[in-house]
């Protein structure tokens, strides 16, 4: 599912991943641990298609970034902040994300029903009534964050990128989370999993990598099933 | 299709996003009106559609430095030029940073994307000088003036305009008007998106206001703030570019910052100010 050879890159002469390679079967769970600065989200990033490696590559479903195509085909990420339309309400926002990711005629009226629908399922999932009126700038930071987390999961798609998905969640927000996981899980989807919580990470990922200095430090590897690193 | 996509949301958010900038535009063209009539000493009702139009553009002739005639920064034309960089910068910078992201990943294509955001570019500056025309022709029905592009005899020298002696042509003011300054301003604010997105929004608009500064100062017909003058038409004036020079030239700038801008766009990073950071 996702080959990630030899990435590097650098930014303003720093070395923000340094020669990484890892390996990661469809329907795995993997977790990324490190210290703020270590390199996770950067990595996140280059599997999402957000950044040009400057040496290296990442592969996923057999297409390479940034050269077959510029994005996995079917992905859904929470990377840092949830970033939404502010004068939007929290359906209308995931309504506008499903229309443009969806592969059907975005215009019909049938693709519009598909779309709302997808974005009530997806609200409710994550405990957000789909009803509420309130834009998006009046959410609460945990509202935010149920919404980001709802925004990645929408439609199940095959690859689901997260980043500290448990941040400014209250203990209701993090139990959805653990059944969202399950749900990921039985659905088959490829999850990778920045987390600075040792604890989520050993409970969910089948293998977690720890990331120091841009690299995997396999001395902290901690395998579980179903993945492996090269 | 994902094109559509992306433009269909950029349009609906950015007007919704801009409805203000429009305003302001409208009362930046209401205060330029009243100008005009105080600098003219013309009754509104024997002012005309054109003398307004042409006043919104109008700059300044080509500077001939000498102690006798110093230099007269065109304020109200850089004013004019300035606001519709600015409405037009902000929003694809904004996009780009947080929902539009998240739209080109999900909808997979960077190339579409960056097209929707040119293309919402052109739409916003073309809706600008629709604003213009609408608030021009307003003013001109409420005053009971003339609704012909013609101009009064008083404008050249008031605007600066180093006349031929000849009336205007009626058609080469048309063009100036309605093709050459839309054309050259869609492409100073496409010229302004390609800096910001390969080197951050200050960078953009300090490449607008560097253009309207040396085009100010400089009559040359590459830069294209000169195709924004009537005064530097030479369609209208003694000297200065033609609109068929001036539209050549919008015309290769737009290419040029379409199609390198958006090579630069496809091959640089999405990245967070804070990413440096994690």
């Amino acid at each position: 599912m996702i080959d990630v050879h030899d990435a590097t890159k650098r930014i303003k002469g720093a070395t923000v991943l340094d020669c990484v390679n890892m390996t990661v079967p469809a329907g795995a769970i993997v977790g990324l641990a490190g210290v703020n600065g270590s390199g996770k989200t950067m990595l996140l990033r280059a599997l999402a298609g957000l950044i040009k490696l400057d040496e290296g590559f990442v592969e996923i479903e057999g297409k390479r970034l940034r050269e077959d195509v510029d994005f996995p085909p079917s992905i859904g990420l929470l990377i840092e902040n949830p970033a939404f339309l502010d004068s939007r309400t929290g359906r209308e926002n995931l309504r506008i994300i499903a229309l443009v990711g969806s592969s059907s005629q975005a215009w019909s009226s049938r693709a519009k029903e598909q779309a709302d629908d997808a974005a009530v399922q997806a609200l409710e999932l994550v405990g957000l009534d789909p009803d509420d009126k309130r834009k998006f700038r009046k959410y609460s930071l945990g509202m935010k964050q149920r919404l980001g987390l709802a925004a990645a999961v929408m439609g199940w798609p095959r690859l689901v990128l997260l980043d500290e998905p448990t941040n400014a969640l209250d203990r209701a927000g993090v139990a959805r989370f653990e059944d969202i996981m399950g749900m990921l899980r039985e659905r088959g989807s490829t999850v990778v999993l920045a987390s600075h919580d040792a604890s989520l990470l050993e409970r969910h990922a089948d293998v977690v990598y720890l990331i120091e200095s841009g690299r995997i430090a396999d001395a902290d590897i901690m395998p579980r099933k179903g993945a492996s690193h090269a | 299709m994902r094109y559509l996509c992306y433009l269909a949301c950029d349009v609906r958010e950015g007007c919704l996003c801009l409805w203000r900038w429009y305003v302001a535009a409208a009362l930046l063209f209401l205060l330029l009106i009243g100008a005009l009539r105080l600098m003219t000493g013309v009754p509104f009702s024997e002012l005309a559609l054109g003398d307004y139009l042409v006043s919104f553009a109008s700059g300044v002739r080509e500077q001939v430095y000498s102690a006798e005639e110093p230099f007269r920064f065109p304020a109200r034309w850089a004013a004019v030029f300035m606001l519709v960089s600015c409405m037009t910068l902000w929003f694809p910078c904004r996009s780009r940073a947080k929902m539009g992201a998240h739209l080109m990943v999900v909808g997979g294509s960077r190339r579409a994307w960056w097209l929707a955001q040119c293309t919402w570019v052109v739409i916003a500056v073309l809706l600008f000088w629709l604003t213009a025309f609408a608030v021009a022709l307003a003013w001109t029905l409420v005053s009971s003036g003339d609704l012909s592009l013609g101009i009064h005899e008083r404008l050249p020298e008031v605007l600066q305009m180093r006349i031929t002696g000849e009336p205007f042509d009626e058609a080469a003011l048309s063009a100036f008007l309605f093709a050459g300054v839309p054309c050259a301003t869609c492409s100073l604010c496409l010229l302004q998106l390609a800096v910001s997105f390969a080197a951050g929004p200050l960078a953009g608009y300090a490449t607008t206001v560097s253009v309207l500064l040396l085009s100010a100062f400089c009559m040359r017909p590459w830069l294209i703030g000169n195709a924004m003058m009537a005064a530097r038409c030479s369609d209208l004036v003694f000297a200065g570019v033609s609109v068929a020079d001036g539209l050549v030239m919008s015309l290769v700038v737009l290419l040029l910052a379409v199609v390198v801008g958006g090579a630069l766009f496809c091959r640089g990073d999405l990245l967070d100010r804070g990413d440096l950071h994690d």
